[in-house]
């Protein structure tokens, strides 16, 4: 066939159809949220920033009205295991930038995304504010945006660690004297805590990084002796330290940053060596037993948030033990129906639908990204629904950060950039629930 | 004691297991190119062309049947594949060093399967794919040869021929098909150049039909094409190359004069350098000159990447994308021109580049590509060669070993980057294992000459 093509071409001197056979073109995949995230943004910027008090500091509120998209009036019933002491103020009027942590950075990736700096300046303004604004509330205290004053927690205002912090490094930026000065807070008895001290050397590696401030590195090589004499953390925890201290040792220099390494891989030993039962029962070893697929209880995490950690420790690895347990568990929320009655969190959704667009990015399996946007649909209609914010849990009618509504909006927004292969954005991982 | 618990305090008294011996590169690299001969050849479709095909799944070793999630920093329309569709295409261009570390294969183990490989993708390439209006090849930045529907096809919307890295492969491409490697050459001329007389071109040129237009003449572009003809002029001496060699010469030298009277680089010395070595004079010394001028642009703003002088763009260690580099590719290019030269001011700034990389790590949550830690690797390689300081080779063969466990894993196809899964050349994989080679060379003093891994740019 080919030989008669050319044939014609030289004998009759004739143009030539375009190749035969042409397949036909593929339609591009439709896309339906990042529509759904630029509204909660872009109403978060509009209604959901601190206007009421003395101080109208601008600071994000971390609770809002969906109807009214106002601030709450009365204290909403609180979702399933969410702890009252945990939420932002009473009534909801608190601002919490942990909480919102993943609303900055989604803020931050939509500004890259659609080259408009306003996501971008409000995120600033946000941390400017919590580290040097008249209010001063500092990034790890709750700020009651009516009575203007630090909301204490179990009557104390201590340093309270949500999450690890992702955005030092931007916080040094904006206010490098505030954060040196708070990066170098100790969160005292914590530390005993696993999870809390990973939470610690990332922020004082970060401060190093930025200041080349001595007291750093003590504190860290501090804190290290101390746990290297201790045997592996247990579980999840493992996994989280194992990521902040391999996160920060890429911040410090020799030889403690092979130190923190060797003790990260320590603990990814510990972990992998667990009993998991992922192919039958769908579920990492946790002290209660094996994780649950769908339900957020007090002291536990669900299977795709530890996945999200696994990933996490895999992105940065190589290591094919994380590889494997993270495509089973991405198997095991294929044909995992969502309980009926469970009062679930945007949280809990948002680290399924990251589970399964990861799965597709490391297995090439279609089956994972259909799953993610059946998930990301059913999250759409149920938190969503005709509001532009989030729903704090499929049993609540109000917008609560605390149960991961900016952690549903970023697997979103990853979904989407996976969808249209987007890459010249990058979306930022979504593995800090720990 | 509860089982659950029981076995769970076995296990974690259990986890130390012994590390994983170290990799032995030659046979990483070696187990890459056995499994693309026997898996990762075209036998599909009407006509089993026996091309690479410069994408796979890898749990399969078979055509992906999805269009795979793209590496960070690539852009849809240049993967290897209709757009939204399969990914199921060749691009030789890709696969440059791919099969460039099949020859070196050969000539390692004495195994003729290698260079045969090869052969036979060059020889049906060249003869079987070149579009009859324009004579331009379905390669490069946007186009590969469908290996199902044996078709050309763009990986967006458009067919535009771009070069995506020079072509180092001529000599043999015109012992096995001089006469469509000539008749390319002649299609660039005629179907990517629009204007003749001032050298005015786009870096796209449509593939199906004559086309070209005096749009973005990106400089580098100019170097592929002079690369290109100046193996034409050697093959044929069809006064037509060096015509076209100089028509493009003399725009740059027209064009690298700024409006208030400076120099700014642009072609680059290489194929400048490269083109004087085979055409007569006085174009050979034209050339050469240019060269020279490009040196004295191009050095300050490589002291600057050097210096991390933050008035200008600072490249990455780790980090790679759509026209962005990494700090050891601008080795890579100081590499090359002091080969060309022996100029000491590029020895002197590859040192430099690969003291920066020792103890490097890729920054925390990066999508690192296989080519990054090939331009590292290689670095550091040519830092040894040049000075047999011993962390020079340290340090390239921890990065290696580094590169074998994230991209290799227990798989015998290399991944596509830290964040995907399947195998995809775009990002380097075979520049990767042309650095593994040239690590196991200077490892084991082997005497065979690996191919300078110096044509990503």
């Amino acid at each position: 066939m080919k030989t008669g093509r050319w044939l014609l071409l030289l004998v009759f001197n004739i143009a030539l159809p375009a190749w035969s056979a042409d397949p036909p073109k593929a339609p591009v995949p439709p896309s339906p949220y990042i529509g759904v995230i630029y509204r909660y943004a872009d109403t978060m910027l509009a209604k959901g920033r601190d206007t009421v008090g003395p101080q109208k500091t601008g600071l994000f509120l971390s609770a809002l009205d969906r109807t009214a998209l106002a601030p709450l009036t009365s204290r909403p019933q609180a979702p399933a295991g969410v702890r009252e002491a945990d939420r932002a103020g009473d009534p909801l009027t608190g601002a919490n930038a942990q909480h919102d942590e993943n609303l900055l950075r989604l803020l931050y990736t939509l500004s890259e995304l659609s080259s408009k700096p306003i996501y971008r300046d409000a995120a600033d303004a946000e941390l400017k504010l919590s580290l040097t604004g008249t209010a001063q509330p500092g990034l790890f205290v709750a700020w009651d945006t009516v009575k203007d004053e630090v909301i204490k927690k179990d009557g104390s205002s201590a340093l309270e660690v949500f999450r690890p912090w992702m955005l030092w490094d931007r916080c040094f930026d904006l206010a490098p004297d505030p954060s040196k000065q708070l990066a170098s807070a100790s969160p005292g008895d914590k530390l005993d805590s696993p999870r809390e001290a990973g939470f610690c050397v990332r922020k004082w590696a970060v401060g190093y990084a930025r200041t080349k401030d001595g007291q750093f590195l003590r504190a860290i090589e501090g804190l290290l002796e101390r746990f290297e004499k201790q045997r592996p953390a247990s579980f999840a925890s493992s996994l989280s330290m194992a990521i902040d201290f391999d996160g920060a040792a890429l911040r410090l220099p020799e030889p403690l940053a092979s130190r923190l390494r060797t003790f990260a891989a320590r603990e990814d030993e510990a972990f992998c060596a667990l009993p998991h039962d992922l192919k039958q029962k769908g579920g990492f070893a946790s002290p209660a037993g094996l994780t649950s697929q769908w339900e957020e209880k007090e002291g536990t995490r669900t299977t795709a948030a530890v996945a999200l950690m696994c990933l996490a420790r895999y992105e940065n690895t190589g290591s094919t033990a994380y590889r494997d347990l993270i495509t089973a568990a991405a198997e095991s929320y294929l044909d995992s129906p969502l309980p009926e009655n469970l009062d679930l969190w945007p949280l809990t959704l948002g680290h399924a639908v990251s589970l399964q667009v990861a799965a597709w990015r490391h297995t090439a399996r279609p089956a994972h990204l259909e799953h993610a946007r059946r998930l990301a649909d059913l999250a759409v209609e149920k938190f969503w629904g005709t509001s532009p914010l989030p729903r704090a849990s499929l049993k609540s009618e109000h917008y609560e950060s605390l149960t991961g509504a900016g952690t549903l909006a970023l697997a979103l927004a990853e979904l989407h950039l996976n969808i249209l292969h987007i890459t010249a954005v990058r979306c930022p991982p979504n593995t800090i629930d720990r | 004691m509860k089982p659950f618990f029981l076995l769970l305090a076995l296990s974690v008294l259990t986890v130390r297991a012994a590390p994983a011996p170290p990799a032995n590169f030659m046979d990483v690299v070696r187990r890459y190119a056995d499994t693309m001969i026997e898996h990762g050849r075209d036998t599909y479709g009407p006509q089993e062309s026996g091309l690479f095909l410069t994408a796979l799944d890898r749990m399969t070793l078979k055509p992906l049947t999805v269009r795979p999630a793209p590496p960070g920093g690539i852009r849809r329309g240049d993967r290897p594949g209709r757009a939204w569709s399969a990914m199921n295409g060749s691009n030789p261009q890709l696969d440059q060093n791919l099969l460039r570390v099949l020859n070196t294969l050969t000539e390692i183990t004495g195994d003729a399967r290698y260079a045969k490989a090869v052969d036979e993708e060059l020889t049906w390439f060249l003869n079987n794919t070149m579009s009859p209006k324009t004579n331009l090849l379905p390669w490069g930045e946007h186009l590969s040869w469908d290996v199902i529907y044996d078709i050309p096809i763009g990986g967006g919307d458009e067919t535009m021929h771009e070069f995506a890295r020079p072509w180092a492969l001529w000599d043999r491409c015109y012992k096995l098909a001089p006469e469509a490697s000539a008749r390319f050459a002649l299609g660039l001329w005629e179907h990517q150049i629009a204007n003749h007389q001032t050298g005015g071109f786009d870096r796209h040129a449509p593939y199906f039909e004559h086309g070209p237009v005096d749009g973005k003449d990106f400089p580098r572009h100019a170097g592929f094409y002079i690369g290109t003809w100046c193996y034409a002029w050697k093959y044929t001496s069809n006064e037509v190359y060096p015509l076209a060699i100089e028509t493009l010469l003399a725009r740059f030298e027209r064009k690298r004069v700024q409006k208030d009277g400076t120099m700014a680089a642009t072609i680059g010395p290489l194929e400048c350098e490269l083109a004087a070595s085979m055409v007569p004079d006085p174009l050979s010394s034209r050339l050469k000159t240019f060269a020279l001028k490009e040196d004295e642009l191009i050095l300050p703003d490589l002291q600057k990447q050097l210096r991390g002088d933050t008035a200008g763009y600072i490249p990455p260690r780790w980090q790679t994308g759509y026209s962005a580099g990494t700090l050891s590719s601008s080795a890579m290019f100081c590499l090359a021109r002091y080969q060309q030269t022996k100029n000491p001011a590029y020895r002197d700034m590859l040192l430099a580049f690969a003291d920066s990389y020792l103890g490097s790590r890729p920054e925390e949550d990066v999508d690192v590509w296989p080519l990054s830690f090939a331009h590292a690797i290689s670095t550091q390689v040519a830092a040894w060669n040049l000075t047999k300081k011993q962390p020079y080779l340290d340090q390239a063969r921890t990065f290696a070993q580094m590169a074998v466990n994230f991209f290799w894993q227990d798989n015998p196809l290399p991944r596509a980057s830290l964040k995907t899964g399947h195998y995809e050349t775009i990002t380097g994989c075979d520049s990767l294992a042309l650095a593994l080679l040239e690590v196991h060379a200077a490892t084991n003093g082997l005497t065979v000459p690996i191919p300078s891994n110096t044509i990503d740019r």
